[in-house]
């Protein structure tokens, strides 16, 4: 590889931020409840003990607390009983609730988990990263639920942080915009105005537009229109997804019966497709200009994973059950010659089949999480159970090609958390990988071969 | 896509409206059949409960029945659509506010509203037959007689209640705004999306004027029976119902909770058919066609300032075809064919720059128009005058204005651009070289100080101020109210821009790019210097929505002045834009923009 370039890659990756999510930079919930045990334990009275728990933990933990008391002596026995049989309404009541939606099976962060494009979600030290479609920019939500967010040429990184954002699961920045993200939570979406121009390290929470409708949490999808003028957003453990005008919190929610809650929903690079997987076998591809779903079902299990060729003529997707990669072709103008059958079965690009490479290390199995870069030239994969990231070279001419690039391993005993693709790096494509311990590392991939370079001719031309 | 339609602004109006009515009344005639069918609820013989609802919903009794509704409800559609095809007036002080309350057209619509209410009302009571069928029946003390059926008076009386209480509350005090959806789905779709939710809120907001009719017919109910009774030269029962256990009756309290909720659900209904057709989008043809000269072009539709509806629909559709509609886009783009010129692409952007220009200097007028005249006066002339009096006065008029300046201040500490206007030194300039000399001119001056201070001080008084004072921000916030085609236009003059780098093949739009990014960064100015406009007062609800209204004007202003500058890059910098424009467009490029 010619040595100039290489230099000149280093350069414009070293001024990217030093990222490293470290156990002392995460301040959770959890050390509240520790400073807790560090004061003696005081006697209170049983009912300040369940007003406060009813205040901070709900009902139910209030419930729990009466009907099993630590000391039994302290609560009256009629108390008890009366507090066990409302508990077992309450699990009645919910068995019930699961019956006529059944597509909810799990609920909170086990339903995050199970959806999430991040792997190991809970313990996860990066719960998910995301880059700014145009510039330097970076936003990485920590497992204490901050949102961090690194640009280059400034050592400021404003920590977006408030007490209702809770469970961070996604992320996306607002396209034609400097500063607006968007953040799906437990308790809906928190879109960010973060100025570039303040020197603010904790905007506050005015600063935060909050898109809320009841049912609709844990958002587990975010995704913006490439024009940036419309978000949208979907939740497992809703059947609806909601298309929002952010400035005036207008909204309209798009449903259709069948297959369960939203897991994961992206915009086509050219705006004219929505992709919507449900937690069922069912996923839909919409249409923009009429907002009509087109129906796909797979065989089992539910759509893991999902992304866009850059002209939006080709989708990608993984399930949760098979480690294949299907890819399914939306042609953009009807020509004579396109043959209707062909253009309507998804086809097994990949088989990502667990191996094993060299002294014990795997590679393949279920995909976790499945990028493409802005160009189209590589596409990364992280897998669910196995350690090491793939990475093919894609070629797209008149067909999808495919073709093995490289594995990238941690430093020794990291696993890959989440991966995600620099928006705006010119020379090629710079995989981010978040890993366990906490580490952000830049992957710059560049091919200085003249097939690239035809490539991104015919990719223009294409597209 | 969908083929575009050619038609005029008139045929347009009429086909909506028509659609909105036979959707409300087929919607509103569903309605009765499933209340009938419910209300003949019958456990016991259900074939014949099932029967008995068959017979009377294809009964032609029933429907003649409706006819009327159904009269009214064309009615009601017909003269609430006239909302939308006027531009609203700007009533700048609470006076001029009530005057617009007693305007001709309220009171159609007060009386059609009442009317609407009793007529559903009468309408159920007829068709439910029972005790309160009839408006008359024979007496209880005397067979010979016929008595008025109170049960059947009271309902009728809150049909009209509830019409005239649901007019104030909701066309006088609500939000007569024309609401575009999000995004364009079809029309059953989004009928169908909203009717739960609907009926729900009918149900609920038809509770409070229920418990306001029974505590006013507990008062003078007694009163308008006999009253009725009197111009009916009808006997009345002895047992009068507007005591407390009277008005007990619950088979009456849940026939008036739902004859007011059927009601209120049906003004509900007729506006959201009225919204959805209305607001459905339209594909305006770039050019019109041979041999219907009276379609309306894209460029014709934007021109409609006077029809707003159409000028709605116009920019909407500029937008949709700049972000979505390669075969329209590649029609504005191209030359016309003898000559060359891009006709099309010229008449568009000439309509939409003027709109946004417009809109620009309207803001920057209000704006101004905002800051206290008569005081910055009274300011300059006392440092006018201050010289040549004794240092005491000076100093005493000085505090005075001092003080007066210091609560002026606390009463617009919103308004920062007007503070600055007041102290900018322009208008010092401007009045101190005048010479003081006492003359006849300088007696009238000071008269004439005096008289507009007696003015002031007049105005200033608590309750002519409160109806005659103009409203704050109000001039503003009248204009901000309708930026809604603005932000269309800008954005799809910017999207049109991103699409020409690829798609403009003749640089039609290249020679205009440095006229649109200039207007629209103009308009970016001037909204920053409303920076705080309308931050006050969150509780009601049109201010807030006029206030989110800005935010997404801001929005759109840099979302599209973003897309710009994405799509050309450094190539912006070699348009020929004026110098402050290129640093403000530098901001922009560099992403330091918030």
């Amino acid at each position: 590889m010619n040595l100039a370039l290489l230099k000149q890659l280093d350069a414009r990756v070293t001024s990217h931020p030093r990222i490293a999510i470290t156990r002392d930079l995460l301040h959770s919930s959890i050390c509240r409840e520790d400073t807790r045990r560090i004061f003696l334990p005081v006697s209170e009275t049983l009912i300040k003990k369940v007003t406060n728990v009813w205040y901070k933990q709900g009902l139910v933990e209030a419930l729990h607390l009466v009907a099993e008391p630590q000391d039994s002596r302290e609560v009256p026995a009629a108390l008890q009983v009366i507090a066990a049989y409302m508990l077992k309404v309450i699990s009645g009541i919910n068995y019930v609730h699961s019956l006529f939606r059944p597509h909810i099976r799990e609920s909170g962060d086990k339903l995050i988990a199970a959806v999430s494009q991040t792997r190991a979600w809970p313990i996860s030290a990066v719960r998910c990263l995301a880059w700014h479609p145009h510039c330097t920019k970076l936003a990485v939500a920590a497992w204490d639920d901050s949102v961090h967010v690194y640009s280059s040429g400034t050592t400021l990184t404003p920590i977006l942080k408030c007490k209702s954002q809770r469970a961070v699961s996604c992320m996306a920045w607002r396209p034609m915009s400097a500063s607006e993200l968007a953040v799906g939570c437990d308790g809906g979406v928190f879109v960010w105005q973060v100025d570039p121009n303040s020197v603010v390290t904790r905007p506050s929470t005015s600063c935060a537009t909050v898109l809320q409708r009841p049912h609709h949490s844990p958002v587990t999808s975010v995704t913006w229109s490439p024009q940036g003028d419309i978000l949208l957003t979907a939740s497992a453990a809703d059947t609806a997804m909601y298309v929002w005008d952010v400035a005036m919190e207008k909204f309209v929610a798009l449903r259709r019966v069948g297959g369960g809650g939203l897991s994961l929903v992206t915009w086509s690079p050219d705006g004219s497709k929505v992709f919507a997987a449900t937690t069922g076998i069912i996923f839909r591809v919409w249409d923009t200009a009429q907002w009509t779903p087109e129906r796909w079902t797979i065989a089992s299990g539910h759509v893991q994973t999902a992304c866009w060729s850059p002209c939006g003529s080709i989708l990608l997707f993984a399930t949760s059950e098979e480690p294949i990669i299907y890819s399914l072709t939306f042609c953009q103008r009807e020509t004579v010659f396109q043959h209707d059958d062909a253009s309507k079965t998804a086809v097994s690009v990949v088989d990502l089949t667990e191996v094993e490479v060299n002294e014990g290390e795997r590679v393949g199995g279920i995909v976790e999480s499945m990028i493409w870069d802005t160009r189209g030239q590589h596409l990364a994969v992280l897998f669910k159970k196995t350690d090491l990231i793939a990475i093919f070279s894609t070629e797209l001419h008149v067909v999808l090609q495919v073709a093995p690039c490289c594995l990238v391993q941690g430093v020794s005993g990291e696993i890959p958390s989440c991966i995600g693709f620099q928006q705006n790096f010119e020379e090629g494509a710079c995989l981010t990988i978040a890993w366990s311990s906490g580490r952000v590392q830049y992957f710059p991939l560049v091919r200085t071969d003249l097939k690239s370079e035809r490539n991104i001719f015919q990719d223009s031309g294409a597209c | 896509m969908k083929a575009t339609i050619n038609m005029s602004c008139r045929e347009i109006i009429i086909r909506r409206v028509t659609a909105a009515v036979c959707w409300s009344s087929a919607l509103q005639a569903v309605l009765l059949v499933t209340v009938l069918f419910l209300l003949n609820f019958n456990p016991l013989h259900p074939i014949l409960w099932i029967k008995q609802t068959a017979t009377l919903s294809v009964s032609l009794g029933t429907w003649l029945y409706f006819c009327p509704v159904g009269l009214a409800i064309c009615m009601q559609s017909i003269v609430s659509c006239k909302d939308f095809m006027e531009v609203r007036r700007y009533s700048g002080t609470r006076f001029a506010v009530y005057c617009n309350m007693f305007s001709f057209h309220n009171f159609i619509m007060v009386t059609l509203y009442t009317v609407t209410g009793a007529l559903v009302t009468w309408m159920h009571l007829s068709l439910l037959e029972g005790k309160y069928g009839k408006m008359f029946a024979i007496c209880s003390a005397d067979d010979s007689k016929m008595c008025l059926v109170e049960g059947y008076l009271f309902l009728m009386l809150n049909g009209f209640w509830i019409g005239m209480y649901f007019f104030v509350n909701d066309y006088v005090f609500g939000n007569k705004r024309l609401y575009f959806p999000v995004v364009q789905q079809f029309k059953f779709l989004q009928v169908k999306a909203e009717l739960q939710s609907l009926m729900k809120q009918a149900m609920i907001d038809s509770l409070s004027p229920s418990v306001y009719f029974v505590v006013i017919y507990y008062w003078n109910g007694g009163a308008i029976r006999g009253y009725i009774s009197d111009i009916l030269e009808c006997n009345v029962e002895e047992k009068s119902q507007d005591t407390i256990l009277g008005l007990m009756n619950t088979s009456e309290l849940f026939y008036l909770w739902l004859f007011s909720s059927i009601f209120i659900f049906t003004i509900y209904n007729i506006k959201l058919m009225l919204r959805v057709n209305l607001t459905e989008h339209i594909f305006f043809p770039i050019t019109s066609l041979v041999g219907n000269s009276n379609c309306l072009t894209l460029h014709q539709s934007l021109a409609m300032s006077d029809v707003p509806i159409i000028q709605y629909l116009g920019f909407l559709d500029l937008k949709v075809l700049a972000e979505k509609d390669y075969g329209r886009r590649e029609q504005l783009f191209t030359l016309s064919h003898p000559g060359g010129h891009p006709y099309n692409w010229n008449a568009v952007v000439e309509e939409t720059l003027k709109l946004i220009r417009k809109f620009t200097e309207d803001i920057n007028k209000a704006n101004t128009e905002t800051k206290p005249a008569p005081e910055s006066n009274e300011y300059v002339i006392t440092k006018d005058y201050s010289p040549s009096k004794s240092f005491a006065i000076a100093s005493s008029e000085n505090q005075g204005t001092f003080v007066s300046g210091m609560r002026n201040m606390s009463l617009r500490v919103h308004n920062m651009s007007d503070i600055s206007l007041c102290q900018s030194p322009s208008n010092f300039v401007h009045f101190q070289p005048r010479p003081f000399n006492v003359s006849q001119e300088s007696i009238l001056t000071i008269l004439r100080l005096y008289s507009t201070q007696a003015l002031d001080a007049l105005c200033r008084k608590p309750g002519i101020s409160f109806i005659f004072g103009d409203l704050p921000d109000a001039k503003v916030r009248y204009h901000l109210a309708q930026c809604q085609p603005v932000i269309w236009a800008i954005q799809g003059l910017s999207c049109l821009a991103a699409a020409s780098f690829k798609e403009d093949h003749y640089g039609v739009v290249q020679k205009d790019l440095p006229a649109i990014i200039t207007s629209v960064l103009q308009l970016k100015q001037s909204l920053d210097r409303l920076q705080k406009v309308g931050n006050y007062k969150r509780s009601q609800k049109t201010e807030h929505h006029d206030m989110k209204m800005k935010a997404a004007l801001r929005s759109a202003v840099k979302q599209s002045l973003y897309t710009v500058c994405v799509t050309f890059g450094e190539y912006v910098k070699d348009m020929s834009l004026s110098k402050e424009v290129l640093q403000q467009i530098q901001h922009f490029l560099n992403f330091r923009e918030g």
